[in-house]
C-alpha cells in the first residue's frame, strides 16, 4: 500500500515514514506543495498525509486539486492548527480525517488503517493477524472459530494494538486513544492496565496464545509473527 | 473627601470670615456716616436759628421766640466757648454759645438717635440677610456648576471602571469642551490603547508560540516513539524513554491548555447552543468511571434542575471536565463526590485535603495547591475564563471537610 507524506518538517516526515514502513506500507516523502501536486497527478495513493502549512502554499490546495481531478485517495490532514474552523474547512474539502500535531505515530497508523479500511470495497473489513480474526465492520473478534466477547474499550484497545503490531505502543498513546479528549485530565494509567488484563483474560479464554507484552512500563507490544 | 467638597469647604470658611469681618466694619462705617449726617443737620438748624435769635437783640423786651422741640436757649453764666457736639443718652447734642445784648446764652439743639439706630439696625440686618443669601446662592451655583463641569470627569471614570483590556473595541471617551478634561481623556485613551495593543500582541504571541511549539513537539514525540522501537532495548533505556515520554506528554498538555485559554480570551468559541449541564455532567462522569473506580470514589448526584444553559457545548464540556476531574484527582482514596444542580447553580463538592484552599490563589495560572506534580495549574483558570465569558460566577468554599465549587449560571 502506498502512502504519500506531504510534510515540510523533514525530521517529522522521516519518523512517520520509518514508523509506517515497518507495516508494509510504501512511503514517499515530499516537503512542498509543488512536488506534492506533481506526485498526485502521476500516481495514486492509498492514503495521503497532508500538512496544511507548506513553504510554498496552503496544503488545502493539494486537497482541492485532488478532488478536482476526481481522485479518491484517502487524505489525513496533519496540522498544528486545531481550531474548529480549520477542522471543518479541511473536512469540507474532502479530507477523511484531521490529526493535530503533536500526535502519536501509533495513533496516526491507526487512523491510516481506518481510512484505508473505509475506502476499500467489501470483503476486506476482515483483519487477520496474530491468530485473531477481527471484523472491523461488525466489530467482532474471533480466535480461530471461537468468538471473544469484548467491551467497546477492549475492542478498541485490541484493534489499536493490532494495527500497530510488532511495535511498542506507549501507554500515553493508548490512554489518549481510549479516552479521546478526556485524556490529559488524568495522569493515571492504571485503567489501561485493567482493560489490558480483561482483554487478555477474555482472549486467552477463547483459546488465544498471549502475544501482548508489556515493555518495561513504557508501553505494550503485540507480537505477530 | 471629594474635590468638590474640598473646594466648597474653602469657600465656606471664606464666607464665614467675610461675614464676621464685614458686618462690624459695615456697622461702624454706617454709624459714622449717620452721625456726620446728624451733625451736619444740627449745624444747619443752628445756622437757621441764628437770624431768628438776632431779633431778640433788636427787641430786648420781646419774648423769646417760639423754639422747636429739642432746642433750648438759656442764659449761661459762663463766658462763651466754641461749639461742641457730643452724644448723650440716645441724643446728639449741639451746644453753641451766643452773646445777645451782652448776655451769654447757651443754645442747645438735640436730635434723637433712636430712629437712626433703628435704621442702622434694619440696614445691618438687611445687609446680613443679603450677604448670607448671596453666599449661599454662590455656593449653590458653584456646586451645581462644578457638578456640571465635572460631569465629563465622572463619565471618564465610569468608562474606565467598566473598561477591560480584552474588550474588542478600543476605549472611546465622550469629547469634553474643557481643555483639561480633553487632555485627560486623550491621555487615558492613549494609555488604554497602548495597553490594549500590548495585550493583543501578548495574546497573539501566546497563540503563535503555542502553535509554533507544536511542530517541534511532534518531531520530539515521533522520534521518541521511534526510539521505543529500537532493539535491543535495555530496561535502563526504557526507563529513560518513559520519563521523556511523560515530559513530552506534559508539554503537549500544557500547550493545549495555554492555547485553549488564549482561544477563550480571543472569543473563538462563538457557537452557542441550548445545552443541559446535567446531561453533559452525566456523560463526563460515565467517561471518568475508570478513574472514579480506580480511587474507589462514591459519586452522589442531586439534580433538582437540569440547568439548561446557552453556551458553546465544547466549553461546557471543558468547564465540567475540569471541575469533575479536579474533584477526582484531588480526592482521597475512598472519598466522595457530590454533584448538585439547583436553581441555576451547579455545585461540585469533594472530599480532599483537610484544610481549605487559598481562594485568591486557586484561579491563578500555575498556582498549584496540590502535591500532584502532574497538575498543571491551568484547570481552574480555564474554568474561570469560561465563566467570565458567559457571565457565570464561580465560588469556592470549604465546609465540613468538603471542597465546594459553585458555578452560578443564572443571576
Amino acid at each position: 500500500m502506498k502512502i504519500l507524506i506531504i510534510e515540510d518538517e523533514k525530521a517529522l516526515g522521516q519518523s512517520i515514514s520509518d514508523y509506517l514502513q515497518a507495516e508494509a506500507y510504501t512511503c514517499e516523502l515530499v516537503a512542498d506543495k509543488h512536488s506534492a501536486l506533481q506526485r498526485i497527478e502521476s500516481f495514486d495513493y492509498d492514503c495521503i498525509l497532508l500538512d496544511i502549512s507548506l513553504p510554498d502554499g496552503n496544503g488545502l490546495q493539494v486537497l482541492k486539486a485532488l478532488r478536482e481531478n476526481n481522485k479518491t485517495d484517502g487524505v489525513i490532514i496533519i496540522s498544528a492548527r486545531d481550531g474548529i474552523e480549520d477542522r471543518i474547512r479541511g473536512l469540507q474539502l474532502g479530507a477523511d480525517d484531521y490529526l493535530v500535531k503533536p500526535f502519536h505515530l501509533s495513533e496516526l497508523s491507526a487512523r491510516i488503517a481506518a481510512v484505508i479500511r473505509r475506502r476499500r470495497f467489501s470483503g476486506t473489513s476482515i483483519l487477520e493477524a496474530a491468530g485473531l480474526t477481527v471484523d472491523t465492520a461488525a466489530r467482532t473478534v474471533r480466535v480461530g472459530n471461537q468468538p471473544a466477547d469484548l467491551t467497546r474499550s477492549e475492542y478498541d484497545l485490541l484493534l489499536y494494538l493490532l494495527t500497530n503490531r510488532n511495535r511498542v505502543v506507549s501507554k500515553h498513546a493508548i490512554a489518549e486513544h481510549l479516552s479521546g479528549d478526556g485524556e490529559g485530565l488524568f495522569d493515571n494509567y492504571d485503567f489501561i492496565y485493567a482493560h489490558m488484563k480483561n482483554l487478555k483474560k477474555k482472549l486467552i479464554q477463547a483459546g488465544w496464545t498471549d502475544h501482548i507484552k508489556a515493555v518495561y512500563g513504557m508501553g505494550y507490544k503485540l507480537e505477530a509473527p | 473627601m471629594k474635590l468638590l467638597n474640598k473646594t466648597l469647604q474653602y469657600y465656606f470658611w471664606l464666607s464665614i470670615v467675610l461675614l464676621m469681618v464685614a458686618i462690624p466694619v459695615f456697622y461702624y462705617v454706617l454709624q459714622r456716616i449717620v452721625l456726620s449726617n446728624i451733625d451736619a443737620s444740627l449745624v444747619a438748624t443752628k445756622t437757621q436759628l441764628i437770624p431768628r435769635l438776632r431779633v431778640m437783640e433788636m427787641e430786648p423786651e420781646a419774648l423769646q421766640p417760639q423754639l422747636d422741640d429739642g432746642v433750648t436757649l438759656e442764659k449761661a453764666p459762663r463766658r462763651p466757648e466754641s461749639d461742641s457736639l457730643y452724644t448723650s443718652d440716645k441724643y446728639r447734642l449741639l451746644t453753641s454759645y451766643l452773646v445777645i445784648n451782652q448776655e451769654t446764652y447757651r443754645l442747645q439743639i438735640k436730635s434723637s438717635l433712636a430712629d437712626h439706630q433703628r435704621l442702622i439696625g434694619s440696614i445691618i440686618i438687611l445687609q446680613s440677610v443679603l450677604l448670607i443669601l448671596l453666599l449661599t446662592g454662590l455656593l449653590l451655583i458653584n456646586q451645581s456648576l462644578a457638578k456640571r463641569i465635572w460631569k465629563p470627569f465622572y463619565q471618564t471614570l465610569r468608562k474606565l471602571r467598566a473598561y477591560k483590556v480584552d474588550d474588542p473595541a478600543p476605549l472611546q471617551l465622550a469629547p469634553s469642551g474643557i481643555s483639561e478634561f480633553g487632555e485627560l481623556n486623550s491621555a487615558v485613551e492613549q494609555l488604554a490603547e497602548r495597553s490594549r495593543q500590548s495585550y493583543l500582541s501578548q495574546k497573539e504571541f501566546a497563540e503563535n508560540a503555542s502553535h509554533e511549539l507544536r511542530t517541534p513537539l511532534a518531531v520530539f514525540q515521533g522520534k521518541l516513539e521511534m526510539l521505543m522501537q529500537t532493539t535491543p532495548l535495555s530496561e535502563e533505556q526504557a526507563a529513560l524513554i518513559s520519563e521523556l515520554a511523560d515530559a513530552s506528554h506534559r508539554m503537549t498538555r500544557l500547550n493545549k491548555g495555554l492555547l485553549l485559554l488564549t482561544r477563550i480570551q480571543n472569543g473563538q468559541f462563538p457557537d452557542t447552543a441550548a445545552v443541559f449541564v446535567r446531561e453533559t455532567a452525566r456523560h463526563l462522569l460515565a467517561q471518568y468511571e475508570p478513574q472514579i473506580a480506580q480511587k474507589g470514589l462514591k459519586v452522589e448526584e442531586d439534580w433538582l434542575d437540569e440547568l439548561p444553559v446557552n453556551m458553546s457545548p465544547n466549553l461546557l464540556e471543558v468547564l465540567l471536565g475540569n471541575l469533575l476531574s479536579n474533584a477526582i484527582r484531588h480526592n482521597l482514596p475512598g472519598g466522595k463526590i457530590v454533584v448538585k444542580g439547583a436553581n441555576g447553580v451547579l455545585t461540585v463538592s469533594n472530599t480532599g485535603q483537610a484544610y481549605p484552599l487559598q481562594e485568591d490563589r486557586i484561579y491563578q495560572r500555575f498556582a498549584k495547591n496540590s502535591k500532584d506534580a502532574e497538575s498543571l495549574g491551568l484547570g481552574l483558570e480555564i474554568v474561570r475564563k469560561i465563566c467570565d465569558l458567559y457571565g457565570f460566577e464561580v465560588k469556592y468554599g470549604w465546609e465540613k471537610g468538603m471542597h465546594n465549587f459553585q458555578v452560578i449560571m443564572k443571576s
